[in-house]
């Protein structure tokens, strides 16, 4: 049990609808994860609609700290790793205007050879 | 309006305006607590329930003008307390949160039960309406009943508080379920499920069984009202309440909002 006095402060994270990641939109303080729902419904939806709700205890989540030893951050020149070069585009393009499906897209670069921009 | 509706036009005023009224004035007490709630947060849960009684209130004001009541404004502003139906309980000043909180479960259990029963009422633009309406009251219920059982469990002041919440309005609940007539109409329109004997006996059950959860005695059957709130009844506070609610509006009656 956090003090008596303290509520514990929960994350809220939403879906948007059934496709989308969660995404935190901020935090709020709740005696109960079950407090916490409700109060997030009315902080943060009031006037929006939300697929699913999360609340998350702020400390249940173990974060990095705030330093370049602990935080990725880009020094090489890392472009060789880029997927740069290959031209898919025409394939989704034909992908889309048919409704083909995967395996047909597939079995449409084989037999358009190699592929690319026909 | 088809006629048949219009024949039974003063049995659905009869209806719908005890509830009408039920919801804008628990609405009304409920603003006050604006900056006062417990924390930030209930402050803005607890105004957008409030803003969501409203709401439903215009809604049943606009389906009385159409049968031929005034414009909400006038319905709202104009009345004389003698002219309100609400229940009694309803106009009453708020006392502590948990006598709030313990206000609030039961009219929300009262409220649940109430538009079960209208949901088979056979006029559309009343069956849509209530429809939405349950979606958001099945949440205000949840809400207040999360809080019940916390303040029932929370600390020994939290509980202490919720008893004497419990045992100040339990003497003054009863017309509540009244409707300010006999319940015959009701029969006439198909909704027995409405009657007084039959939403209190189902309100009792709920709330006993909360009771009994929480380990809080049984005050035993609500009283019979000694005055009713549904005939026009009503204590000072209503008119303490209405003077409040329209202050700004007698500042120039001509006005338009």
């Amino acid at each position: 049990m956090p003090d008596a006095g303290e509520y514990r402060v929960y994350e809220v994270f939403f879906q948007k609808d059934a496709t989308d990641f969660h995404t935190n939109v901020g935090s709020l303080r709740a005696a109960n994860p079950e407090m916490a729902l409700q109060m997030a419904r009315e902080t943060f939806f009031r006037r929006d609609d939300a697929y699913d709700i999360w609340v998350v205890p702020q400390d249940s989540i173990f974060a990095s700290p705030h330093d370049a030893a602990h935080l990725p951050v880009r020094g090489m020149d890392k472009r060789y790793r880029l997927p740069s070069g290959y031209d898919n585009a025409p394939h989704w393009k034909r992908f889309k205007a048919q409704a083909m499906t995967i395996e047909e897209v597939a079995d449409d670069m084989k037999t358009r050879g190699k592929g690319g921009p026909s | 309006m088809n006629t048949g509706q219009k024949s039974e036009g003063s049995d659905w005023v009869a209806l719908i305006k005890p509830v009408a009224d039920d919801e804008w004035i628990v609405a009304h007490r409920g603003s006050e607590w604006l900056g006062l709630a417990p924390d930030l947060e209930e402050d803005l849960a607890y105004s957008s329930i409030n803003q969501d009684e409203m709401g439903h209130a215009h809604f049943y004001y606009a389906l009385l003008a159409e049968l031929g009541d005034p414009e909400p404004e006038r319905t709202v502003y104009g009345r004389p307390p003698e002219q309100w139906r609400n229940a009694r309980i309803l106009e009453a000043p708020n006392g502590d949160w948990a006598q709030t909180v313990a206000l609030r479960y039961f009219y929300e259990v009262f409220d649940d039960l109430r538009l079960e029963g209208l949901s088979h009422s056979l006029w559309q633009p009343l069956q849509d309406g209530i429809r939405t309406i349950r979606r958001e009251e099945s949440y205000h219920l949840q809400h207040f009943s999360t809080w019940f059982d916390m303040l029932a469990v929370g600390t020994p002041e939290s509980r202490r508080r919720l008893v004497n919440g419990i045992d100040a309005l339990w003497m003054n609940l009863g017309d509540l379920f009244s409707w300010g007539q006999p319940d015959t109409w009701l029969a006439a329109m198909g909704l027995d499920n409405l009657s007084q004997p039959v939403i209190k006996a189902a309100w009792e059950r709920r709330v006993g069984d909360k009771l009994e959860a929480a380990g809080i005695p049984w005050p035993g059957p609500v009283p019979e009202p000694l005055a009713d709130g549904r005939r026009g009844q009503h204590t000072q506070d209503l008119q303490a309440l209405l003077n409040v609610m329209t202050e700004v509006q007698r500042t120039d009656l001509t006005a338009q909002w």
